[in-house]
């Protein structure tokens, strides 16, 4: 009975040591694996030479597609379309869209953009043209307007409009 | 004197709790905040990445890096950068590629077709990280050059936004 007593009046105290040494292990490993900023890609291509297909057979005709072309100029973008439709069909496609207070207005081309890719929905292909004295960030910027819309930032939901983009220079 | 001994009997603990509980809450921040990300991205301390909204993680690649004053492949400098433009190497302005780049990434893709040293199965890419103030001029010629040694695939590495 008396034993029982004394054991009852023990607190117990839990031995922290081990998993403070746990923690003290760990946090230096995460604190240099962790990402502080996060980095993603972009896929691009240069032009490259192919070797001809048949050209025996006529190349079917492919209307829901167009391949649009962006020259990046100082003084803002200029928009073209390729593709096998009417020449004036492809003409009406074309534009200019002036920079805005000294500013590459990208709002309006990805506007452009879209409205093309909802006409045109097989179309994937840009063709970036910068001018030998344009920015990396601006040749960015153009890509990400041309190439998807962040339609919910939260939910992460996106728009692709064309998600191939070549990129060459103005000859 | 009876005080005097209660006070030498007396053992101090340091009470842990509260220091507990700051380290669970710093493990739990990094663990959310660990990246999986493919360790083989070289990121260079010199150059400031375009911020993007692209959403593609980073894949297995060949790094070229363009600084505002040197070009490298894989951390190994190559050529100086001078006001945008290459400098101390030789260029052939007919063919628009740089020659010391060429012939490594030439000789890159010799060893790659010989053995297999892509972890993935997609085609080899050039993992392209620029200096976001640096001129199109220079970025082509990088780009012109790659394409000509076998790599005319890239990804552009960028910062989310």
């Amino acid at each position: 009975m008396k034993s029982k007593g004394k054991t009852k009046e023990e607190p117990v105290d839990l031995n922290m040591v081990p998993i403070m040494n746990l923690f003290l292990a760990m946090i230096p490993f995460l604190l240099m694996c962790a990402a502080f900023f996060q980095v993603s890609v972009i896929n691009a291509s240069v032009p490259a030479l192919s070797e001809g297909g048949d050209s025996s057979q006529e190349p079917k005709k492919e209307l829901q597609k167009v391949t649009v072309n962006v020259q990046i100029t100082n003084s803002g973008f200029g928009i073209s379309a390729t593709g096998d439709q009417p020449d004036a069909e492809l003409k009406a496609l074309g534009g200019v869209i002036p920079k805005n207070g000294g500013k590459y207005d990208f709002e309006k081309l990805a506007q452009k953009m879209k409205s093309i890719k909802d006409k045109y929905r097989k179309s994937d292909t840009v063709i970036l043209l910068p001018d030998k004295g344009i920015l990396y960030d601006t040749l960015v910027k153009t890509m990400d307007a041309t190439r998807e819309r962040i339609l919910d930032k939260k939910l992460d939901t996106r728009e692709y409009l064309f998600t191939n983009a070549v990129v060459s220079s103005i000859l | 004197m009876s005080r005097k001994r209660t006070k030498e009997v007396e053992v101090m603990s340091l009470n842990l709790t509260s220091m507990m509980d700051m380290f669970t809450i710093i493990l739990v921040f990094l663990i959310f905040s660990f990246s999986s990300q493919d360790q083989n991205l070289k990121l260079d301390g010199d150059l400031t990445l375009p911020e993007s909204i692209a959403g593609l993680d980073f894949k297995w690649a060949i790094n070229v890096n363009i600084t505002p004053t040197e070009l490298k492949v894989e951390g190994n400098p190559i050529a100086k950068v001078r006001n945008g433009k290459i400098s101390g190497v030789k260029i052939d302005k007919d063919k628009k590629r740089i020659l010391p780049l060429y012939n490594l990434l030439k000789k890159y893709k010799e060893i790659e077709n010989r053995e297999k040293v892509n972890p993935t199965e997609d085609e080899t890419v050039i993992a392209f990280q620029a200096d976001k103030n640096l001129p199109f001029q220079l970025i082509d010629l990088v780009m012109k050059t790659a394409a000509q040694a076998g790599y005319p695939n890239f990804r552009f590495v960028v910062l989310k936004k």
